[in-house]
């Protein structure tokens, strides 16, 4: 029918107007600045100039592997306590303590990621909660700070991302039948296996799902590291507020922007190479 | 060629999906107030056939009359049919007066007519206090005339019904199989009801068709598709029967002689044309082959060994093996000694009973 | 391992002291912020001071309470506004996406699907500057070119909404496709069935069905516009939203007036919390 036709346009449209101008068109204009040298003599020209700064200073690429290798590391760890967890909620507790547990999982997560890192600002500084009952507790004899450092960044990513991992992980466990882990225990299986061969593998998609999530967010993350790291706590979404804002050189932090969009999309395109998953069957549950 | 007592005619119909040919050239009428049904397996084309009268699907050629008005410009919503879907599609976000209404509200009615005639259908169909029930409330059975109420409340030309008693467990499948009979004389609304269950088409129907590959194999009373079946699918499809294979060895009038796979020779009754050496299936119902010594004066008989007792009740059958091929054989419960796998039995039965048809996709 | 297969006593307690930890480092943080919003300290730290409603209450400088304090309460409105916005363009775009995946077939679907996704595995912080960049070298050519300023373009509450959209609408579209999926088409062929026009179907059949998906993708939407950091930071203007304006009093390093805004935003997402689980499980029954 043609009037089908019609329709079909009628409901496009809003999505070619959503992602064409608030995220494709965005992401081709920064490339198109990160790649531009800006002169008020010769006007603008071609310039891999930015680029070439990332390299040439070790700063810069420095704060970039930093910042790719704690976000994985936050992601290894978020996964290693959350499974258990995950694991508890799904397949042991029943009825309403299954509920509750998940509850308290969620709902710390429905307040502001910044409340929660400022929770965590009240426990870890020098005057806080943590150092007040070592002290009390004769443990130490001074006020110790234990915030602004990188323990504190990684406590503060592994804790934000927290949730992006359980919630799939709850799910993808919950769709596993009792049944396979009987069935793998009456042919003769032990924990261990049983877990290696048939949990972990039915998990899998929830598993990938989880740990884009949390390396997405911990690599873009602006606001744990600004508020729990140190001074020299280098983060490189830091790197490119300071060039957009405090120093407005946008053609360096366009550079800076998609250099760490190739990063993250690298790394996911690798995890769901590896793992071989989609993007679409992770990210649909 | 269309008639002033046809509430429904098809004439040339066909549905094509890219190459697939769901509904294959089909002509038909169905005579005002009849319960017509469509039989046949899964994919023979029958819910497609179904939903381009409801006009959820455009036939690729051919025409839909309905009392008399030409359809294929008439969208869904206008046409005067209605459809119990094969789930029922009762509307869950509404409570069943609601569902009832929702037809009369689109034509406009009043509320005050709505409600007298929401109760009226309610009442004929037996569940005169339901109106306030959410959907989720109603048993299976409950649905189902709901279902139908919702239709009928529309007084519409003919009433579409999609296999809704496949969901229902066999007893009360049974049983509404029984309630829709008389719900279509009490209404006097011509039916069109597609179905898998030979059953179903049997006890409901004044008219069945039997379809299969996006034809009908044939259009007939349920007697008539029962004991005169004129392909060898239909036979195969409309009733249990045991099928032979054989060749024609000779013809004489309406009698033939068959000469079968295991080296028996049969007399069979046949209607269609059959030629010498032709291979042809030769069929016999279970209930028309007798057992044992009352067996002698008929016609055709054979030897058979006993494989196994079918007990079920009054249709309690033996399985035995004719040289080779297994049969399925009626008996009386009375009958039932001596039926001991491996005993010898004979078999027999009249020539009349025994069908003898072209094989499938020979003619 | 699952019930009918128990661990032994050693493990299962192990198991259950490494849940109740778990527990405690999830909530710790909350409780803590709860804890000192009610001490009557100038510092968000020990020694406890003796409780105190002025951090809610408190009408003088220095103790200037939650509800006195007048930047923050416009903040407050601030991320309202934004949030209300988020949340109507969000729900248009996710019940158009969801029409367009789920009732049409178009080549090139799924590499929409996937494109529709792609908002999430993008840091936060990259959208926002990347919106940032586009909208202001269009306001820059515009006021070049026809000598025209456009204010929305402009960092300011307009673009911060524009920036959640972009990746807002991603995640409602998920939740009403799934849910949309679920639908039995059916029903909408009954109504048709029955004399309704095809807008009379979907607005008397189809949008009932979606209608607590889409009060719980509301939800979801407008909370996660109203805590959102990020995207956020790199679009402000002058009117600083809750998150932004708590940042910038966290860096000053802040009275505990801070906690009485957590305190206030944990009760309001707790509610909107219960009642988009109260709806979810509606829906699944």
């Amino acid at each position: 029918m043609t009037n089908s036709r019609w329709h079909f346009y009628l409901f496009l449209s809003p999505l070619l107007l959503w992602l064409g101008l608030l995220v494709i068109w965005p992401h081709a204009n920064m490339l198109d600045v990160s790649l531009t040298e800006r002169s008020y003599i010769k006007g603008n020209s071609f310039s891999l100039k930015h680029y070439r700064l990332f390299f040439e200073q070790p700063l810069y690429w420095l704060t970039y592997v930093r910042t790719a290798w704690v976000a994985i590391l936050t992601t290894l760890m978020t996964l290693l306590i959350s499974f258990p967890v995950a694991y508890y909620i799904a397949k042991i507790a029943k009825g309403r303590s299954k509920l509750v547990l998940f509850l308290a999982c969620i709902l710390p997560f429905w307040v502001s990621e910044l409340v929660r890192a400022y929770g965590w600002m009240i426990v870890l500084r020098e005057s806080g909660l943590l150092s007040g009952l070592l002290l009390s507790l004769g443990i130490i004899s001074e006020p110790v700070e234990f915030l602004y450092n990188d323990g504190a960044i990684l406590l503060g990513l592994v804790y934000s991302g927290m949730l992006f991992m359980i919630v799939p992980l709850v799910s993808a466990l919950d769709s596993l039948d009792n049944s396979y882990i009987e069935a793998g225990f009456d042919l003769g299986g032990n924990r261990w296996n049983i877990l290696r061969e048939i949990v972990i593998p039915h998990a899998m998609p929830g598993i990938v799902s989880g740990c884009i999530i949390v390396f997405m967010l911990s690599l873009g993350n602006y606001l744990i590291p600004n508020l729990m790291g140190g001074k020299d706590s280098l983060w490189f979404t830091e790197q490119i507020f300071t060039q957009f804002i405090t120093r407005f050189n946008w053609e360096q932090g366009s550079a800076f922007g998609i250099l760490l969009l190739t990063l993250s999309s690298l790394i996911v395109w690798l995890s769901l190479k590896v793992t071989r998953q989609s993007l679409s069957s992770t990210m649909g549950q | 060629m269309t008639h002033p007592d046809d509430a429904l005619s098809c004439s040339n119909l066909t549905k094509k999906f890219d190459s697939f040919t769901a509904v294959d050239d089909l002509s038909f009428t169905v005579e005002k107030g009849r319960f017509f049904s469509i039989l046949g397996p899964s994919g023979c084309g029958k819910t497609t056939l179904l939903r381009m009268l409801a006009g959820f699907e455009h036939p690729t050629s051919g025409s839909i009359t309905i009392k008399g008005q030409e359809m294929s410009n008439v969208p869904p919503n206008l046409r005067p049919v209605n459809m119990v879907f094969q789930h029922l599609a009762l509307f869950p976000t509404m409570t069943v007066a609601q569902n009832i209404a929702y037809g009369l509200k689109r034509r406009g009615v009043n509320r005050a007519d709505r409600e007298k005639k929401v109760l009226e259908v309610l009442a004929r169909v037996g569940l005169p206090d339901s109106g306030e029930k959410a959907i989720s409330q109603l048993s299976g059975g409950q649905k189902q005339r709901i279902a139908i109420a919702r239709c009928l409340v529309l007084e519409p030309e003919v009433l579409l019904l999609d296999e809704p008693l496949g969901a229902l467990d066999l007893k009360l499948r049974e049983h509404m199989k029984v309630e829709l009979k008389q719900l279509q004389q009490e209404f006097g609304t011509t039916f069109v009801y597609i179905t898998h269950d030979q059953s179903e088409a049997l006890v409901m129907s004044d008219k069945v068709a039997v379809m299969n590959h996006g034809r009908f194999e044939q259009v007939g009373s349920p007697q008539e598709l029962y004991r005169a079946p004129k392909t060898a699918f239909t036979a195969r499809f409309v009733g249990d029967t045991n099928a032979f294979e054989g060749t024609v060895q000779s013809v004489e009038g309406d009698r033939a002689e068959i000469a079968l796979a295991n080296g028996l020779v049969v007399a069979a009754r046949t209607e269609s044309t059959v030629d010498l050496g032709k291979s042809v299936e030769v069929f016999i119902r279970p209930e028309n082959i007798m057992l044992g010594e009352a067996a002698q004066s008929r016609e055709n008989t054979m030897e058979a060994i006993v494989l196994q007792e079918l007990f079920d009740g009054a249709n309690s059958k033996v399985l035995v093996n004719c040289s080779g091929q297994q049969v399925q054989v009626h008996h009386s419960v009375s009958q039932a000694s001596g039926l001991t796998p491996g005993n010898k039995l004979s078999l027999s039965w009249d020539w009349q009973h025994t069908l003898c048809l072209p094989k499938d996709g020979a003619s | 391992m699952i019930a009918s297969i128990p661990m032994g006593p050693k493990s299962s307690a192990l198991y259950k002291v490494y849940i109740a930890c778990f527990l405690v480092f999830l909530l710790l943080p909350l409780a803590v912020v709860i804890v000192f919003s009610f001490n009557d300290s100038l510092f968000p730290a020990l020694p406890w001071q003796g409780f105190s409603w002025t951090w809610y209450f408190g009408t003088e400088q220095p103790k200037l309470g939650l509800f006195h304090d007048h930047r923050l309460l416009e903040s407050i409105a601030n991320s309202a506004f934004v949030a209300i916005f988020v949340t109507i363009f969000s729900l248009l775009l996710a019940l158009c996406n969801a029409i367009l995946f789920v009732r049409f077939r178009f080549r090139g679907k799924d590499f929409a699907y996937v494109l529709m996704l792609l908002p999430l595995v993008i840091p936060g912080v990259i959208l926002g500057v990347s919106i940032l960049v586009a909208s202001s070298q269009l306001a820059n050519w515009v006021d070049d070119a026809m000598a025209w300023e456009i204010e929305w373009l402009r960092p300011g509450l307009a673009l911060v909404v524009m920036g959640q959209v972009a990746f807002i609408a991603s995640i409602s579209s998920l939740v009403l496709i799934a849910r949309y999926r679920k639908f039995d088409t059916s029903l909408e062929e009954a109504a048709l069935n029955l004399g309704a026009t095809r807008i009379t179907a979907f607005f008397t059949v189809t949008l009932p069905f979606l209608r607590s998906t889409l009060v719980s993708a509301g939800i979801v939407s407008f909370l996660m516009s109203f805590e959102n950091f990020n995207t956020t930071l790199m679009l402000v203007g002058s009117d600083n939203p809750l998150t932004i304006a708590m940042f910038e009093r966290l860096r000053e390093g802040s009275t505990p007036v801070i906690n009485s805004v957590s305190v206030f935003l944990m009760m309001f997402s707790a509610v909107l919390a219960l009642v988009y689980l109260s709806m979810s499980t509606k829906n699944k029954s």
